[in-house]
């Protein structure tokens, strides 16, 4: 070997380290700043860029301050239908202590969504301001009635009474003696609870041999269970409770099993909760009307956007009452 | 190569280093650019939060001049009041595109809230000029409390997002991170990158010096024949490479001119040593001829005397004999040719034989074998044969009893005239036969040469580049065979 191979061999294998390197280093240079450049864009993009679908109306939906499932399932349906037509929702509360529905006419929102829990009279003067301002409203799960009547979606109560006295005649007989539990919970089905026991009359065969025994619990969950208790003991002849929240179901029924009164004591729930299913499967509880709050949540928006795009929607639009019962399940 | 801009030493240099301090200065340039575009963000992300604030503020502001007004109905609270309406409105941002965040609806509600409360103010200004206190008054605490209502909810909205913001810090200072990882990657990478492409300029522009240094070497120890150095792409470099491989070419061209000259002047030494050689031998020919010839003009007169005598006596056969022996002297003497007919040579070597037949009668058989035509067409060197014959009667048949024979024949195969002497005496010792197949340099040699020896020496010098011109066959006790082969298509060297 001459003195000058070795060098001449190491600077071969020197130059082609270089030229590796420079290929790996440049990829690697390329890929480093793509993906840097693309995460800044991205970063960018999220922080500031807009909707990916422009949003045509802005609607606000005004519903009582404590939430539960039911109104849960109406911001979803109304979640559901913003995506569908493309507009934004922003969700308030109904409740006199936060003024929100008070300034609702000067939010500048295109329409609103009111669930009216309140004396008539006040819905229809927060409602008259809507109207002052050209806002249009559309009512959810309670009606207001008024000369120009807003249009309302929710469930015919009548309906409900109806179905309710179907479960109650088929579970106790016809000579069934009802008590039934309105709830704060529940505002809705109390306000158009005369509607609800047109129902109950209507789908008996005879009327109810004694006058309909009537309970009214506060938002409390647990409040049902200690009615219930003295319901049973002060009436022990009433063999049918009807329910109208979900929760007073699941505390009635179970009371009825601590009390040994399965079977004698006819449950009629409101609600499809996976413990009034449980229920219902045992036979503690006969049957449960079905409401559809996400079905309402989005046809309130639905409305709306008929009301602001074409002028015009319908007045009722009722969302249909379904029974759950141990045949249905 | 051409000299242009972009081949030049000192462009590619600049090239090199202003080329990787561009790709460094580059890639910094972005780093910097990417960070302040996060920092941007993180700013942006509290801009919504300052606007509303000092809206908020400016708010608060409003109530002093607009208090002022209406309990003073100064116009300086009103100029004041209107310039700061002014402000607030401007400062509101236009509604353009709903947005789909809930934060941001809120606070598109809460600006038309603001701009409510600006109309509701406005109409209380202009109630406060028609002098209607009951609907001043009345309006005005409805603005308090839309007022109230607005501070309320610019406090939920700030809150709302700051909670939202912290959600989204958590997540920012992570893809943050990221984007910084990729950017050290980036940079580290771009470093080494153009650290690399300096490193393969500054290869490229040495290479071919390196390259230059290792020829010198080799040229150094007599090594001529290396490849030539590739070009690069640097003009100057390629000037020197240029210059060196032409030098390098230029040397070994004037070593190999120099060395064919030495081969020319050693060859023609040779052949003047050839020349010199065979000037010798001429020389010594002729004095042997001549030394040979001394005797003929004395033996001539003798022979003449004893012709005559034996004419006179009646004595023919000796008178034959003379005559014969006078033949012979004078065939040897008459012909001063180097190369003769073969027909020449035959004469001669009949005379000879008579003589020799006369002188060994009984016991010495000579036959002389050669066709006809072949004694005018072929030439052959003068005096070869009577020499080997010669030779053979002197020292072949020593000490030995029998029949003695002699057979000289001539025959061609092909091309090549085959001449030879053959006798059946006692061989010659292999020793002998070397020396007289490669004799002695001239100079070394003795003067006096044996006939058969110079016959040796002559074929050689006639005929140098056949190497077989002459073989000896000998065995101890079996005889020796002399052959001649000549090729007649070739002319004898006999310049000198």
């Amino acid at each position: 070997m001459s003195r000058a191979a070795l060098p001449r061999g190491i600077l071969r294998r020197v130059k082609a380290l270089i030229r590796i390197g420079i290929v790996v280093f440049g990829v690697l240079a390329l890929i480093s700043f793509y993906l840097s450049l693309t995460q800044v864009r991205r970063l960018h993009v999220e922080g500031s860029g807009p909707n990916a679908v422009p949003l045509s109306y802005h609607f606000s939906i005004y519903l009582p301050e404590e939430r539960d499932s039911f109104f849960n399932q109406v911001v979803a349906g109304a979640e559901r239908a913003a995506g569908e037509f493309g507009v934004a929702i922003s969700i308030h509360s109904i409740s006199p202590l936060k003024n929100e529905l008070e300034m609702a006419p000067y939010t500048g929102v295109d329409g609103s969504v009111v669930c009216p829990y309140m004396e008539d009279a006040e819905a229809r003067r927060q409602l008259s301001r809507f109207s002052q301002r050209n806002i249009p409203v559309v009512l959810i799960n309670h009606n207001v009635p008024n000369d120009q009547p807003w249009p309302f979606i929710g469930t015919n109560n009548f309906d409900v009474g109806r179905k309710m006295a179907a479960i109650a005649r088929r579970a106790a007989g016809p000579g069934f003696r009802a008590a039934i539990v309105y709830s704060d919970k529940s505002p809705g089905i109390y306000a158009e609870r005369e509607l609800v026991e047109m129902g109950l009359s209507s789908a008996s065969e005879a009327r109810p041999t004694l006058p309909l025994k009537r309970l009214k619990t506060s938002r409390n969950p647990l409040d049902a269970e200690e009615a219930i208790y003295r319901l049973l003991r002060a009436e022990p002849d009433i063999n049918v409770i009807i329910f109208t929240d979900s929760n007073d179901t699941v505390a009635a029924a179970q009371v009825v099993v601590d009390m040994n009164l399965v079977g004698r004591v006819q449950l009629v729930g409101f609600g499809s909760d996976p413990g009034i299913r449980d229920f219902i499967r045992k036979g503690v509880i006969a049957g449960s009307i079905v409401v559809h709050p996400e079905r309402i949540g989005y046809q309130a928006i639905k409305s709306l956007t008929e009301l602001r795009s074409s002028g015009y929607t319908s007045t009722s639009v009722d969302t249909g009452v379904d029974i759950l019962d141990g045949g249905s399940l | 190569m051409r000299k242009g801009i972009g081949n030049s030493f000192r462009i590619q240099m600049v090239m090199s280093v202003f080329g990787a301090f561009v790709l460094l200065a580059l890639s910094t340039t972005y780093i910097l650019f990417s960070t302040i575009k996060l920092q941007e963000m993180i700013d942006n992300s509290f801009n919504k939060e300052r606007r509303i604030k000092a809206i908020r503020e400016s708010l608060i502001d409003f109530q002093g001049p607009f208090l002022e007004y209406l309990s003073t109905r100064s116009s300086n609270a009103l100029a004041q009041l209107l310039i700061d309406s002014q402000k607030l409105r401007s400062a509101i941002p236009a509604r353009t595109d709903i947005p789909a965040d809930r934060i941001e609806l809120r606070e598109r509600e809460a600006y038309s809230l603001i701009l409510a409360y600006l109309d509701m103010v406005d109409t209380v200004i202009d109630e406060k000029r028609g002098r209607n206190i009951a609907g001043y008054t009345a309006l005005y605490a409805r603005s308090t409390e839309l007022l109230s209502y607005l501070n309320t909810e610019i406090e939920t909205i700030s809150s709302e997002r700051f909670r939202g913001q912290l959600d989204a810090y958590g997540v920012f200072i992570a893809n943050s991170r990221n984007v910084l990882f990729w950017n050290l990657l980036f940079i580290v990478s771009v470093s080494l990158f153009s650290l690399l492409l300096v490193l393969r300029s500054i290869e490229k522009m040495t290479g071919p010096m390196v390259r230059l240094s290792s020829m010198a070497t080799k040229l150094s120890e007599g090594d001529f024949g290396v490849d030539d150095i590739g070009m690069s792409s640097v003009y100057e470099i390629d000037h020197v490479v240029e210059a060196f491989n032409r030098m390098k070419n230029d040397i070994r061209t004037y070593i190999d001119e120099i060395r064919w000259q030495e081969n020319i002047k050693r060859e023609y030494m040779q052949e003047r040593m050839r020349n010199l050689k065979m000037e010798a031998l001429v020389r010594r020919m002729e004095i042997y001829t001549l030394q040979a010839q001394m005797n003929p003009h004395f033996l001539f007169n003798t022979l003449n005397t004893g012709m005559q005598l034996a004419i006179v006596e009646n004595a023919d056969r000796t008178g034959e004999y003379m005559e014969y022996l006078s033949l012979l002297f004078r065939h040897n003497i008459r012909n001063k040719d180097t190369i003769v007919p073969l027909r020449h040579e035959i004469e001669g070597l009949n005379y000879f034989f008579y003589i020799l037949r006369v002188r060994f009668p009984k016991n010495l058989d000579l036959i002389l074998d050669y066709p006809e035509e072949l004694l005018d067409s072929c030439k052959v060197p003068v005096s070869i044969l009577q020499p080997l014959v010669e030779n053979c009667v002197v020292h072949a048949f020593k000490n030995m009893a029998g029949q003695c024979s002699i057979i000289v024949r001539a025959e061609k195969r092909g091309a090549v005239l085959e001449l030879s002497v053959a006798d059946n005496g006692s061989g010659m010792p292999a020793e002998t036969v070397a020396k007289l197949l490669h004799p002695l340099p001239i100079e070394e040699s003795s003067s006096r040469v044996m006939g058969l020896e110079n016959v040796i020496q002559r074929l050689y010098f006639f005929y140098p580049d056949d190497p077989e011109v002459v073989r000896i066959r000998t065995e101890e006790g079996a005889g020796t065979t002399i052959l001649m082969r000549i090729d007649t298509g070739k002319e004898p060297c006999i310049e000198y």
